[in-house]
Parts: C-alpha cells; structure tokens; sequence
C-alpha cells in the first residue's frame, strides 16, 4: 500500500501555493541565470581555445621602433626556433569622437579573423571592422569610413582571435570597444591608406609548440634574452658603422651626437600568455565564475533556511499529528522522509525548469552580455556537465542537507513530547523578564520576536544578503559616473598634446612637459604601468610645487600600494630591467592614470635626456601653430574618461541583474518570513481578536515587529555591505586587475535600496494585513492541548 | 498472561521538583480484555498508558507483552512494536487537517501488513458518508471516530485510549464506549483505556484504580455493563 501521507504533497501545494510559486520562480531564476551564465562561458571557453587552433594564433608579438632588417629577424628566429610574422599596423582616427582604428592587412598566416558577417575585403577601397567596435560606434556593413583622407566602404564584420578584447595597449586597465577598434584591409588597401603612424608590429610563433604556461614563460624569457642579445649587438654594430664612417670622414668621433632614434628598439613585447586583448575575456569569465557559484550557493542556503524555518513551524502546528503518528509506529526516518520530500521537488522542479531556461533563453542573455563586452568568434551553446552539477546537484545537495540535520533534529524528540507540543531543545525554567514599565504593545512585540526568532533571523541574513546584491547592483553606475567626474575634475589640462617632434607653440598658456613610462611589478598584484611626469618647475597645471629630489604620487598609487609620505618607490623599465627608485613626497589627485609627477629638469637627467627634452604640451585652449603631421595625439576628457565608458559598457547588463535580483530577493523573502510569522500565529491572532483587538491593532504587533526587523536589517546591512566592498576592492579587484578603480559608493545606492526595502514592505505588508483580516475567530478554538 | 506489568516505577524532576509518579505498578490483563485505568489527575494513569505504549519509558520494573518485555527493545525494535501491535487514540483527535476521513483512516492501515477492511470499518464506524469529509467537516465525535477507525484498522492486538471521550458530550461519549465495545467484541483486541469518568469502570472487564503513583483497586468486573446501560 502507498503511503496516504503522500497525498498531503499535492493539497499543501495548493494550499500553499503562493509560497511555493515564489519560492520556485525565484530558485527557477537563480539556476537559469547560473546555468546560462556556466553554459555560456563554457560555450565561449571552448570556442575560445578551439579558435586559437583554427585561427592559428600567435605565441607572442613584438613592435619595433621601426621595421628591422630581415638579417635581424632571421637572426632572432634562428637562436629562438621561432618565426615572426609581418603584422604591421597603421592607425587612424575614425569619427568625432576620436576613436581609433589599427588597421592590418588581411591576415593570412598567423592571427586569421573571423568572418562574423558579410565579407571580407576584396577591393582597394574595402574594409572589414571589428564586429563590437563598428555595432559600437553604429557602423553598419555598406557604410563608408573615412581613413587618412580615403572613402572606405565598410564591407563585413570580423573578430580577430588575437584582439577578443579590444586593449589598445596591454598596460591599459580596461579597454574601450568603443575608441578602439581593429579592421582589415587588402594589401593594397592597406598601403593606399598611407598613414603617418605605422607600427612595425611582428607576431611569432615557436617552431614546437609550448606545453604550458611555464614552459611559455621559460620560453619567454629565453626570447628576451635573445632579443636583448641581437639587439645590441646590431646597435653597437650600427653605432660603431658611424663612428668609422665620421672618423672616415674626418670628424672626431667622440663629437658625433647619435641620434637614439635611429636604433632599433622594442616598443612592445608581449607574449601570448601575457596578452591581454587575448586572455582578459577568459581571466574575467573565470573570475567571474567562482562570484556567480557562490552567489548561487548563498542563495540557495538562503532558501534552505527558508524552508527549514517552514518545516520548523509546520512540525510545530502538527506537533500533536506526528505525535500520534510515532505512537502508531510510523519511524523517525519515514516523518524525516515525508517533511524532506517538498523543498526537495522544488529543488529539483525549479532545477530542471532553471536548466530548461538557462540553456534557452538565459544563455541567449548572457550570450548578448559577453557579445557586448568581448569581441568573439561565433560559438555553439554545448551541454555543460558542470554547470549541472552546479546548479542542480549542489543546490540539491545544500537544501537537502540542511533541512535533513533541523529534521533530525526536531524528530529525535520522543513521540510523547510531540504529542505534549513540547518541543523545546532546552526547558525554559521562564520566560524572558520584560521590564513592565515597557509599554504594553512594545512587551507583546517583543514575545513575537522572541517567539520568532528563527524567522527573524532568517529574514535578517536574507535582507542582508539581498541588501548586498542590490547595493552592489546600484553603486556600479554612480562609481562610474563619481570616478568620470573625479577624473575630469581632476585632469591636468584640456588640451594635452603628445608630439612627434619638439616643436614650439605661441599658444598662450602652452607648458612644456615629459612623458615616459615605467612598471611596478609587486607580488600579489598584477604588473601595473605608471606614468612618470616631467613637469615644468612651478607649472601652472599643477596645483603643487615639487621638491627637489621628490615625487608626487597619484592618489591611485598611494591607495593601491599603501604608500605614505617619505617611502620609497621602485619602478622598473620593463624591456632592460633597469630600476629606478623615487621618494614619495606627497600623494596628488590624479586619478585618469597611475602616475607620478616629477620636475622636468629631473626628469630629463633621471632618463637620460637632454636638457630641453620634452614629449609634449598642456593647455586649456586648442594649440593651432602646430602642424598635425607634428603631433602623435591629443589627449581631451574623452580620452581620460573612456575607462569608465567602457566599464559601464562591460559590466553595466551584470549590474543591472545583480539590481532586480536583490530587489526580487528582498520582496521574496520578507513576504515568505511575514507569512510565516502570520500564520505561525493565526491562533493568537484569533484569540487577540476575540478579545476585541481590531485587524489593524492586530497588524500594528505582527507587521510593526516584523518592520522593526527589517529597518535593523537594512541598517546594519549598509556598515556590512561597506566592510565587504571594501575588502572586494582591496582583497581582490587591487590584486586582480591592473590599474585602479576608487572605492567610491554612493550615499544614492544606500537610499536606493533602503527605498526598495520600504516599498517591498509596504507592500507585503498589504498583504499579510488582508491575510490577517481572513483569520476567522473559529482558529482560537481549534483542538490545544 | 497477555500484558504483565511488573513493579513499574517512574519519576518526572530531579531535586527538589522530583516527582515520583508510578511508584511499583503491578498489573496483569489478559488478552481481549477492555481494562480501565481509572483516578484523579495526576496519579499516574496517562503516564502508565504512556510506558505500556512505548512512547515513555519506565525508571525499573517491566511490561511484558506476551511474554517479550518493552525494556529490552530498542528504538527501532519499539517503532517496530507500536507499529505491529498497537493502537492509540486520545482525547484530542489529532488527525491529519489536509487528508479526508477515508485516507486518515488509510494512515494506520498503511502501516498494517494486515489491515482491516477500509470500507467496511468505515461502516462500523458509522463515517462511510463523511469519508470524503475534511476532519474540520466532522464534529468532535465524527472526529474521534475517525482517530479510532484509524487506529483499529490495522487490526492491533492491543488499542491504548487515552480519555477518549474526555472532550465529547454525554451522548456522544457513550457513542464513542458504544463503538469501543463493538470493536472489542468484533476484533477480540485489548483494550485499555484511561478515563477519570469513575461510570466508565462499569463496561471494564478489569478495573484499576490508581491513587498517588500506586494502584489502590485492581479487580475483575463480574458485573459487566454495556457500553449502552452507562449512566453518568
């Protein structure tokens, strides 16, 4: 024979099904959104790495100062077992917003794009564009683009497997899709486009393959090291060739003054490993992934509790049934069984449908989320064992195992003290003294409290935890909006030119100033690029004066390091090693870049250039006496602000979701808790009202309480949220990204979420007042002993 | 001797609360007997039916229930021994609010490898046209039937009734005696029945009466009535 007690599932479903409902939406939200969020990153992982084979993707490139001669390729090739790959670029501006585009020759051996629509480029005056950075900058296929004078006609979309993330340069923080694109031309195209900034950019593949990331990183160091080798040894030969051709000539050698630029340099080394426009898209999903399983962790022993406090309360009302059920025979582990069997179907029910959803509509989601972030090939979604085990094994696991250990606990008890409705842990000799010079009302709010503690507690963590997720949903925009406008309000100028060569300006207000760079490389934290200053003595665009011998040090530096006045920082020059070490005078507001400001004079000897030597101008006001083919780039607010441009872009859809799921959070579960309280207590709230209490007496003790908690909730949850924030941004965001982003969250996303709260209450509060007015005065005379 | 109780003792408190409750019991009933346990409040008669239950347990003496005494069996063995062997019912009905009468009474056949017919016992019960009743549909003495019918079903050799009709009216209580002696008469089960109405003594085929822990009367009725002939 059956057990009838099975019949109990389907009839407390229905007369329960509210709870259930929310309960089941809410977890069939949290595991599609997870399931999605796996399956999609999944997906993309392995389209990721697959791509690199298809697409043949180099091991590493480097940008020479200016093209080197093939002896010295081969030269490099031979002692590396390597070979390079020509992937010249030219870039240009592109539009009014001052996006640029690095534009190469269709790629052919090393590198070779995705064909994401249309097509590739087959005429002169074609071009195909990164997929994101034309969608960003609403560059449709057919379109014409003006490159260097050139009418180009825009023909096909691409991803390029080397540019998935669009970093212009691999020190920048954070890319921006939207001033920073890649595109491909036809070689003649290419060579048409004739721009003045063409870099001598070679890609490199080793002859064997690397096994692992060490064995790339040996690798890497050994090709420095070649590098190096081959370098100077070409530079010392080039410098020795003039010299013998002055002494030939009949000038004293020791008077010849060798231009620097005509050596060959490295501008740039960046190994495949080390490559952030190939592996930031995969080192963000897999930072990302460990948040989203915990989040789906938390959450879901959130609801655990929830049903655990439920089933608390149900075995408390049916104390006297289980009782008697024990006295008949029933066992212990088949009234465990019977209570454990509803949060397992929704577990399960809510899994399956969560999975059903995660793998069609919220993958398509996330999908949209990755594609407006990433710059990637096409992918298939591919079934993901592990995001199964994640969001349905796990989660299972959790609900079972904490629901399981309360009914352990609670059946223990002997069925005598069921039936005696005695099911305290512990004998309380008395109740808890109440002053009674307390209000009558606040004493009677109190043994609610008291009486409810578990719900209360649960409903506390709960409104925490959501309270969290929607503070961190809301501070993301204001951060942005806080740090473009510290930025702004912050930059040195309006106008900050980066020249070709040192020309002079009339302009009024110009300022001569030095740029350079040089790298801080810490344990612990990622290697960050540090912009180092040459500012004229007593320069106007700075507010304060520099002492001599000292630096001053952004206030992002100070932060992320934990600097203080008088310490010491060491830099390193990243391409020979050489270290430089600068004493911190003061911190100064910069917050566009990690930089440092020196005087120029000492610039100019710390880095071994002239006297007059500088890379640039500051000014408030356009310069126009100075050629364009003079200057390299200006710098305006959009340059600076483009960081948090790109954020808000990237991470703005995440946010959004973190937004409504705190919110759907909060709701949720101070509607279940409020519930629970109410109907926990329908017999008092009977009785209070046979006594004469009116329903919105009756609402003031049961809803007033149950506010009082959440108000204490949420204004503990602010300090909570501030204390785990922080320790995010200095535990983790500091340490895992380069660059630095202030911790700033805004007073709005505290009042923001406090007014969710309290419109969330209002409304269950509606609720349970209408829940209340149905309790008939019958509830009071039902059978206790 | 079917049941034998055996210098039985019990305390509840320790200190200066100690109560020592059931003070060396020493009872014998035979099998199909209806045994009433009568006295006032508070002299052990809940708590005794409580050990010969074996949802409490005895400080010393024994039950022997046909020879195998409670002590010796373990939780599992006693889930076990309730499970074939007993019946209970008590004052308050505790049935099951979201099952109906039919499946309240299916409970305790569920838990029978040889369980009365569920039809017919609702027949006897007299709730066959409540049986797809809620038990909020019932009256409290409907409601008590149905604990009854779900505790007989199963057909137990032993039905423990813990004032059984302490919270029904006159008419409906000897309704409720009515049912008991029809059962014991049709399923020849044992029943002992705790009850402070002192009328109830007269349908007993053996009375006990406990006083302080400590049975004062313990004889055999010669001069049975039926459960209609009580007056109280």
């Amino acid at each position: 024979m059956r057990n009838p007690l099975r019949k109990r599932y389907i009839r407390e479903l229905r007369r329960d099904f509210g709870k259930y409902l929310a309960i089941s939406l809410f977890m069939i939200m949290l595991v599609g959104l997870v399931s999605g969020y796996l399956v999609a990153a999944d997906s993309i992982e392995k389209t990721f790495y697959e791509g690199w084979e298809k697409y043949n993707i180099e091991d590493g490139h480097i940008t020479f100062s200016q093209t080197p001669p093939k002896e010295v390729l081969q030269e490099i090739e031979n002692a590396a077992n390597l070979t390079f790959y020509n992937l010249e670029y030219q870039e240009e501006d592109i539009g009014a917003n001052g996006a640029k585009l690095r534009i190469f020759q269709t790629r052919t051996e090393v590198d070779r794009s995705c064909l994401m629509e249309g097509n590739m480029p087959a005429a002169e005056n074609e071009i195909a564009l990164d997929r994101m950075f034309a969608e960003n900058n609403n560059i449709n296929i057919g379109d014409t683009i003006t490159l260097n004078g050139n009418v180009i006609k825009v023909t096909g979309y691409v991803a390029l497997v080397d540019y998935n993330c669009l970093f212009e340069k691999n020190t920048d923080m954070m890319f921006n899709a939207q001033l920073f694109g890649v595109a491909e031309m036809t070689p003649e195209g290419y060579a048409a486009i004739n721009s003045k900034l063409v870099s001598a950019n070679y890609a490199w593949k080793y002859t064997e393959s690397v096994s692992d990331e060490k064995d790339e990183s040996n690798r890497s160091e050994e090709l420095m090291k070649t590098l190096e080798k081959v370098l100077r040894s070409y530079n010392e030969n080039l410098v020795k060739a003039e010299m013998e051709a002055a002494y030939e000539n009949g000038l004293d050698p020791s008077t010849i003054e060798f231009n620097e630029e005509d050596l060959l340099m490295v501008e740039s080394y960046v190994p495949k490993y080390q490559n952030k426009a190939v592996t930031f898209c995969m080192d963000d999903m897999k930072g990302d992934k460990p948040t989203f399983i915990l989040f789906d962790y938390i959450v879901t022993v959130i609801l655990a509790f929830v049903f655990a406090v439920n089933i608390s309360s149900s075995i408390q009302n049916e104390a006297g049934v289980i009782g008697t059920l024990r006295a008949s025979g029933f066992s212990r582990g088949e009234l465990v069984r019977h209570y454990l069997f509803m949060p397992t179907l929704v577990t399960i029910i809510a899994a399956l449908i969560g999975n059903v959803l995660g793998y069609t509509i919220f993958v398509e989601y996330m999908k949209g989320v990755f594609y407006n972030s990433f710059s990637l090939a096409t992918y298939e979604s591919v079934f993901n064992s592990e995001a199964f085990l994640i969001t349905t094994v796990v989660p299972l696991v959790i609900m079972t195992a904490i629901n399981l250990y309360m009914l352990i606990r609670k059946m223990k008890l002997s069925p005598i003290r069921f039936l005696r409705r005695d099911l305290a842990k512990k004998k309380k000799r008395r109740a808890v003294l109440l002053n009674k010079k307390m209000p009558f009302l606040t004493r009677f709010r109190l043994r609610i409290l008291f009486q409810n503690i578990s719900a209360y507690i649960t409903l506390a963590f709960g409104i925490m935890f959501g309270g969290l997720i929607a503070i961190f949903g809301f501070m993301f925009g204001p951060l942005l909006v806080d740090y473009a406008d510290l930025i702004v309000s912050e930059k040195i100028c309006d106008y900050q030119y980066v020249l070709i060569n040192q020309v002079e300006t009339s302009a009024e207000g110009a300022e001569k100033y030095c740029i350079g760079s040089l790298e801080i490389s810490l344990e612990g934290y990622l290697t960050d690029e540090i912009s180092i200053y040459g500012i004229e003595e007593n320069a106007s665009y700075i507010t304060k004066s520099i002492p001599e011998g000292k630096v001053f040090v952004s206030e992002g530096i100070m932060k992320k390091y934990g600097l203080k006045k008088g310490d010491t920082l060491t830099l390193q020059d990243s391409y020979n090693d050489k270290k430089y070490e600068f004493v911190v005078a003061d911190s100064y507001p910069y917050s566009a870049a990690l930089a440092i400001f020196m005087n120029r004079d000492e610039y100019n000897e710390t880095f071994d250039k002239k006297d007059d030597y500088f890379t640039g101008y500051f000014s408030n006001k356009e310069i126009t006496d100075i050629a364009s083919d003079d200057i390299v780039s200006v710098i305006t607010e959009s340059d600076l602000t483009k960081l948090s441009d790109q954020m808000m872009q990237s991470v703005g859809s995440f946010m959004k979701l973190f937004k409504y799921f705190g919110a759907i959070m909060l709701s949720l579960l101070m509607y279940l808790m409020t519930k629970q309280v109410i109907e926990k207590n329908a017999q008092s709230i009977a009785m209070t009202k046979i006594l004469g209490f009116k329903d919105k007496e009756i609402a003031g003790l049961y809803l007033v309480m149950t506010g009082i908690v959440v108000f204490l909730s949420i204004l503990i949850t602010i300090p909570v949220t501030d204390i785990t924030l922080r320790w995010l941004f200095e535990g983790y965001l500091y340490t895992q990204m380069s660059g630095y982003l202030p911790y700033i969250v805004s007073k709005s996303c505290y009042v923001y979420t406090a007014l969710i709260t309290a419109v969330c209450f209002v409304l269950v509060s509606a609720c349970m007042f209408i829940k209340i007015g149905r309790i008939r005065k019958s509830e009071a005379l039902k059978n206790v002993e | 001797m079917f049941i034998e109780i055996s210098n039985l003792k019990k305390h509840f408190g320790e200190g200066e609360s100690r109560v020592e409750v059931l003070k060396g019991i020493d009872i014998e009933i035979e099998k199909g007997e209806i045994c009433v346990l009568l006295g006032p409040s508070g002299s052990g008669k809940s708590t005794l039916l409580n050990i010969i239950g074996g949802i409490d347990d005895a400080d010393d003496g024994y039950i022997a229930i046909d020879g195998e005494k409670t002590a010796n069996m373990n939780e599992k063995g006693l889930t076990q021994y309730r499970r074939k062997h007993l019946g209970y019912v008590f004052q308050m009905y505790n049935l099951i609010p979201n099952l109906n009468i039919r499946e309240n009474i299916e409970v305790g056949a569920y838990l029978s490898d040889h369980p009365l017919d569920t039809e017919e016992l609702l027949h006897t019960l007299g709730l066959f046209e409540h049986r797809h009743k809620l038990p909020s549909q019932l009256s409290g003495g409907q409601q008590q039937r149905c604990s009854i019918g779900r505790a007989i079903v199963k057909n137990p050799d032993i039905l423990l009734c813990d004032e059984p009709t302490g919270a029904l009216d006159y008419n409906t209580s000897k309704e409720i005696l009515k049912l008991l002696e029809d059962i014991n008469k049709k399923y020849g089960n044992t029943i002992i029945m705790v009850t402070h109405n002192d009328a109830i003594r007269n349908m007993a085929d053996r009375v006990v009466t406990l006083r302080d822990g400590k049975v004062r009367r313990n004889y055999k009725n010669e001069n049975k009535l039926s459960a209609e002939e009580l007056d109280w």
